[in-house]
This record gives C-alpha cells, structure tokens and sequence, in this order.
C-alpha cells in the first residue's frame, strides 16, 4: 500500500496517530499488544489506528477466520478511550459508520443486522469486531474492522459481497477506498456521541422490519419471534408468545418469512 | 473444620493436581475434587453448626434436584476474606478468549488485581472483566456460554491477607 501517513496524519482530527503495516498476524492482536502496555504502565491509550495490508490470522467473533488477502479488503482496528456509559452505544456507532461510508463513497446499499453486521442485499460486505477493557470508568476500546473490497473466492465465507461487485461509481483501486475510509471514521469520532442521534440513524439503516421473523440463539436456548426495534440501550426486542423481550447478547438469526 | 480451612483444603488440592480429598470431622464431611472431575468443586455434605458465622454459598450446595439450578449465592452468603466479583453487565459469559484456547483462570489459580479473568459478550462487544482484588480463585459460579445478568456473582476470590 503506498499511501504517506505523514500526509494523511495531519489533516485527521479525532486520530492522533495511524500505522499502515504491509503484512501481520491481526491487526488486533497488535493493538492489544498497545493497551496492555499502556494499562501496565499506566499510560493514556493514544487514539489510533492501525491498518493491515494482508492478515494472516484475521479474526471474526467466536474465533472465525475472517480471509484477509493483500489487496482485497481493509482490515483495521481503532483504538479509542471512551467513558463506560458510552459503551453500550458503541457497537451500534460503529455500524452506522460502515454502513454510512459505504453508502457516502460508493452508493453501496449497506444495511446493519442486529447489531453490527453490514449486509448488502442479505450478503456480508463488512464485519466489526470490538473488545474492551474498563478501567474504573473509562473503557479502552479495539474495534477491528474488515471490510470486502475486491471479490474473494472463499469457501469459508460464501455469503459474502465486495465493494467492486456492488458500487455503481468509477472504483479507483483500494488506496483510495482505504484513504476515504480513514477518512470518514476520523470525521465520525470528532463528533461526539449522541444517544438519541446514533439509535435514530442506526433505526433508519436496519434490515430488520416489524414483524420480520427471528430467531436469536442464546447459549443452548434459542427464542423465536418477531423483530419490534430496538430499545434505547439498543437491545433487540423480540415478540415472543404475547410477551415483549429484550435482548442484548446471542446470535440473531433471520428466519425465512412464511 | 471452620472455611478458612476448608478454602485452604481447596488450594492444596488445586496445588497438588490429585483428584480430590473427603474430610469428616464432627459431623461435617467435605469432599474436595481436583482439576480432573467435571463435578461441581466442591460437596458440604455435612450441617452447618448453630452459631458458625460462615455460611456456604448456595452454588457450593449440591442442587435440590437434577433439573434445577443452583440459586445464585448472594454476596453476604460468602465467608469474610472471600470477595465475589459479579458481572458489570448483562451478556454472555465466557472463561477464554476464544473457543480453542485454554481458560483465563481455574478454581485455584492465584490472580493479581487487574488480570482478566473472563469475557463478557454483550452487543458483540467483548468486554474482558479484569480482578479487583489479589487472591485465589476459590469459585467459578456460570459455566462457560451461559448468559449472565447485571450482578450476578461471576467469581469468588480468597484475597491474600
């Protein structure tokens, strides 16, 4: 990747500093290796971001391999300092994030499932995976980030799209996609977090419409009903048997609709 | 036998790796089983004398019945010396940092203020929930995948006096 941090840095406002590293295991486990050292030595975590080339170990949620090849998606994480009240708005501020660079740079339809998953027409295109570590009230913050820029034949992820095979603009190579994706989630975090603002807009970028069918597996329970939005700490609720529940962890399912 | 000595039991069996040790003593009869049993960590099979101002938590009592599950111990239940760490929130609970590596802590391990002892999932967001205390572990109350709520006790920790 040839972009010059030295000319994007300063023109960034939330990031203070950004890594571009050709090849690495993950780019989490780099930054995990950054807030260990500064929570061990009892440092501020500098506001960063560090972006991959090529994975050789990316990473999804339960420990799935998220394919990485050079040149075929952005593969980032941001390290980040926020208060522990704002954590639970987190996850879905970074779904409006992806969603909305897709749809601001490439006039990609990108749609969020319960919570953060970035699904155009039913298909993966971008993936978020945040781990946090609270300190007294302050949390610190990795959100890795994989977004499907150039098609990939890939046994391990077959519902998956990519930016080149959806976008209707001239695609000009994945620097400058990475370079407006830098972008973008720098102008996102100068702002800051507002409640109301973040469940309004992921509300208006959900797949999910009253009365879509779900199934959300919960350990070894699995509750079946239909979608009814989200509450304002942002769990699911689901309707289930005449009674409303929210729900904040477990995998959501799409049920086939009858 | 008072549970200062009990608990000490229980760090000389995590200690020595053997599958596990029974004491009966006045009445009271303590099964400790090791590493290797999939079992709960330890059995107090025997009464609890009138006037003992230590009492067990609930989750060290055998359940009533198959199918029920041990109640949550509340944290006045738990010996002095003994700290309980309960969840910051609501989600799931899980004793590794991923499906193939090994467990942050066992029952027995000796922890330092700040060490993660376990995952909390919640809106895919995975919050490791660091010891606030030095110690040993002594109980680990959910199993691993199990959803847990909003202070409910996650772990009991011996602290080092």
């Amino acid at each position: 990747m040839q972009l010059d941090t030295r000319e994007i840095v300063p023109r960034l406002r939330a990031l203070e500093s950004l890594a571009i590293i050709p090849r690495v295991a993950s780019t989490n486990l780099i930054a995990r290796r950054v807030v260990n050292e500064c929570i061990e030595n009892e440092l501020s975590l500098p506001q960063a971001m560090i972006i991959a080339g090529e994975q050789f170990a990316g990473r999804g949620r339960n420990d799935r391999r998220w394919s990485s090849p050079a040149g075929k998606g952005i593969y980032a994480t941001t390290l980040l300092t926020r208060s522990a009240q704002e954590l639970p708005l987190v996850p879905l501020a970074m779904a409006n994030t992806l969603a909305s660079y897709l749809r601001d740079t490439f006039a990609i339809e990108a749609r969020i499932k319960w919570p953060n998953d970035i699904l155009v027409d039913h298909k993966k295109i971008a993936g978020i995976l945040i781990e946090a570590r609270l300190q007294e009230n302050r949390a610190y913050l990795l959100i890795g980030t994989g977004i499907n820029v150039e098609p990939v034949n890939d046994e391990h992820r077959p519902n998956a799209t990519a930016i080149r095979e959806l976008t209707t603009r001239n695609f000009d190579g994945i620097e400058n996609a990475t370079l407006a994706f830098i972008e973008h989630i720098d102008a996102r975090l100068a702002r800051p977090l507002d409640h109301d603002e973040v469940l309004a807009e992921w509300r208006s970028l959900s797949i999910h419409q009253p009365g879509d069918r779900i199934q959300c597996v919960l350990g070894d329970r699995t509750i079946t009903g239909t979608w009814n939005g989200i509450d304002e700490h942002g769990r699911a609720l689901l309707q289930s048997a005449g009674e409303t529940i929210a729900i904040s962890a477990g995998d959501l399912v799409l049920a086939p609709s009858s | 036998m008072n549970f200062k000595e009990i608990l000490e039991l229980i760090d000389k069996v995590a200690e020595s790796g053997i599958a596990g040790v029974e004491v009966e003593q006045g009445g009271t009869k303590v099964r400790i089983e090791g590493k290797q049993s999939h079992s709960k960590v330890f059995t107090y099979t025997g009464e609890v004398k009138p006037g003992e101002s230590h009492s067990i938590p609930m989750a060290a009592l055998p359940p009533p019945a198959p199918a029920a599950a041990a109640p949550a111990p509340s944290p006045q239940a738990v010996p002095a010396g003994t700290h309980v760490l309960t969840s910051p929130i609501v989600g799931t609970f899980y004793r590794s940092a991923s499906p193939d590596s090994g467990p942050f802590v066992e029952v027995g391990s000796r922890i330092k203020k700040g060490q993660v002892l376990c995952i909390i999932e919640a809106m895919k967001l995975m919050n490791e929930i660091e010891s606030d205390v030095d110690g040993v572990v002594a109980e680990i109350y959910p199993s691993n995948a199990q959803p847990v709520e909003f202070g409910e006790p996650l772990f009991a920790i011996r602290e080092n006096s």
